[in-house]
């Protein structure tokens, strides 16, 4: 592998990467962090790090949040390899769900943002390729929606309903059963 | 709104708080909901429930587009009829209302983007003609994974079933297919069926089929992982020749079948339920996890001699089953599973033989000690003959691990 030089080097260097924000920001994290994102794994088997990774997509506010999601999901991947096989032990089940319950605490606290960050890391995470972090927040927007009358939905999401009262009655018409 | 306010404008990105909630200031305009590229608006639409998905429409111009873009299509008759006050559960209107609220989604729908098509719903023949128009919709939309869950509420009895299209089994649909869900369909394989080569998870519950299609069907599934079937009356061997080399689980519950012989390499899990049919899974060095739940009787001699020869590599063995226990001799009965980390046995005890039962204690005891085993968990529950004492319930739970032992009676 033509990569394999400078990867022993990186391996020297506590494996730490830089990642660098549409803003300049530099932020300096652990590989083990960095490679929950798909596109940056891709490019640190690339050999293509040096000098840190430039994400014009990403601010540095949404990137700061997004590193914060990365570290504490990194953890607790590590764990989980750990403990694997060893649900022998009902001490270690206890373990681990409560590593869970935290992981969860951590997820529901994360998600209080405000719409517009919730749409920016959405964005954040599809352009990283970091699939929990994707699910987490298309979830969140989906949960967010669930049960709400088009009212609601229009005025939670500044919606501007464009259609003509003949036009919404029609949909309303030939979507009776999705009413009731 | 409240951020939006020219007031509210500082220089500085510093957060107020206000009501428990940080309020963002910001430069650039705020993303909105429809800003997100399509794919995203699809994966977040996807979450949500059909009706829902259906109800966005009413939101604006927009929506009204969007929605359509839904790649999973769920339909099921429990939330899409009923609306009519003569709508009752399995009458001809309940049936006819379903049907075109389908075929309204159907028709609003750009078919293109399906992931998923998923249709729950009583199979009736009025319903055939139908079915076979949205099965074409999913050979169209290039839908990669289909559920048809067509069991009726009484479904006892009933030998009707729903006759999957050929068009579903051409070579094109068939190679696209990744996952299948099946209840209450009749499948017959057309003389030049190639195939899913790609298929990853197949379940069959009640499906009308011989054996030969079923191996015929699953040596086809190079890429298989997961397999259940249910309730399929093959009358026959249920037997694939031909490796299986991804499949890793395996579950067979309440078939009419003679045997189960299965050539999975790579199997970790095998579940059965229903009758103890011979099953054969020796080529399965890696399948570590057995739950085997049994309505006949077994002996200890089946438990702890014939299981390890057809389960040699199994660490995690949960059986449950009826018990007609003999005192077992301890000299003969020699434990032949060599990996075994876990038993869990669950007995079914006539109320005559409790007494027997305590003999298993020395015995397991000593499988404790001279295997590899971390615990045994001993859990039976007796069979009070009708007539006796009743509303009571009888039974013991003993745990024996390396470290301690647990009896409560």
């Amino acid at each position: 592998m033509a990569s394999a030089g400078s990867g022993d080097e990186k391996a020297a260097a506590a494996a730490m990467i830089t990642l660098i924000s549409s803003d300049n920001e530099k932020f300096e994290v652990t590989e083990a962090t960095a490679t929950l994102s798909q596109t940056i794994r891709h490019m640190i088997e690339d050999g293509c790090t040096d000098g840190g990774v430039p994400l014009p997509n990403v601010t540095s506010k949404i990137l700061a949040r997004v590193i914060e999601y990365c570290k504490k999901h990194a953890t607790a991947a590590a764990g989980e390899e750990g403990s694997s096989s060893s649900f022998s032990d009902a001490a270690f089940l206890e373990v681990d769900r409560a590593f869970l319950e935290e992981l969860e605490e951590f997820d529901d606290a994360f998600l209080e943002v405000d719409r517009a960050t919730l749409f920016d890391l959405i964005l954040a995470a599809n352009y990283l390729d970091i699939k929990g972090l994707l699910n987490l927040t298309c979830q969140k927007v989906a949960d967010s929606v669930k049960g709400k009358t088009p009212e609601q939905i229009r005025e939670m999401y500044n919606i501007v309903n464009d259609l003509t009262p003949e036009e919404e009655a029609e949909i309303r018409r030939e979507t009776q059963w999705a009413f009731e | 709104m409240m951020d939006d306010t020219p007031r509210c404008r500082t220089r500085t990105p510093k957060s107020n708080r206000c009501q428990g909630k940080p309020i963002f200031k910001r430069s650039r305009p705020k993303l909105q909901f429809l800003d997100l590229p399509e794919e995203l608006l699809c994966k977040i639409l996807s979450e949500l429930p059909l009706k829902e998905v259906v109800r966005t429409s009413v939101l604006s111009s927009r929506w009204r587009c969007v929605q359509k873009l839904n790649p999973k299509l769920r339909f099921d008759g429990m939330t899409m009829c009923g609306s009519g006050s003569n709508s009752v559960c399995g009458s001809e209107q309940y049936t006819q209302e379903f049907i075109q609220n389908v075929n309204a989604v159907l028709q609003k729908h750009n078919g293109e983007f399906v992931e998923d098509f998923e249709l729950k719903f009583d199979f009736n023949s009025e319903l055939v003609a139908h079915l076979d128009g949205w099965v074409r919709f999913v050979v169209a939309s290039q839908a990669k994974n289909i559920a048809l869950d067509l069991v009726p509420v009484k479904f006892h009895g009933r030998t009707d079933r729903y006759l999957l299209p050929n068009e579903l089994l051409d070579i094109r649909t068939a190679s696209r297919l990744q996952h299948i869900q099946l209840s209450f369909v009749s499948i017959k394989l057309p003389s030049q069926f190639s195939g899913f080569p790609n298929l990853r998870k197949l379940d069959l519950h009640m499906i009308n089929v011989t054996a030969k299609d079923i191996e015929e069907m699953l040596s086809s599934c190079s890429n298989l992982e997961w397999l259940s079937i249910v309730r399929c009356h093959l009358d026959d061997e249920f037997k694939v020749d031909l490796p299986l080399p991804c499949l890793l689980y395996l579950s067979v519950a309440h078939c009419r079948i003679t045997r189960i012989k299965i050539n999975a390499l790579k199997l970790q899990t095998f579940e059965c339920k229903g009758s103890r049919y011979p099953f054969d899974l020796t080529q399965s060095l890696e399948l570590k996890y057995a739950h085997l739940d049994f309505l006949d009787s077994v002996t200890l001699d089946y438990a702890l001699n014939t299981l390890p020869t057809v389960l040699p590599s199994v660490e995690n063995l949960i059986l449950q089953a009826g018990a007609p226990l003999k005192a077992p001799s301890l000299l003969e009965n020699t434990c032949k599973f060599s990996l075994l980390k876990h038993l869990q046995l669950v007995l079914d005890v006539e109320s005559e033989d409790v007494d027997n039962i305590l003999f298993w204690l020395p015995f397991l005891w000593q499988l404790l000690l001279l295997k590899s085993l971390n615990y045994i968990s001993l859990f039976s529950t007796l069979r009070i003959p009708i007539g006796s004492l009743s509303g009571t319930f009888h039974g013991f739970h003993i745990i024996i691990s390396r470290t301690c032992i647990l009896r409560d009676l």
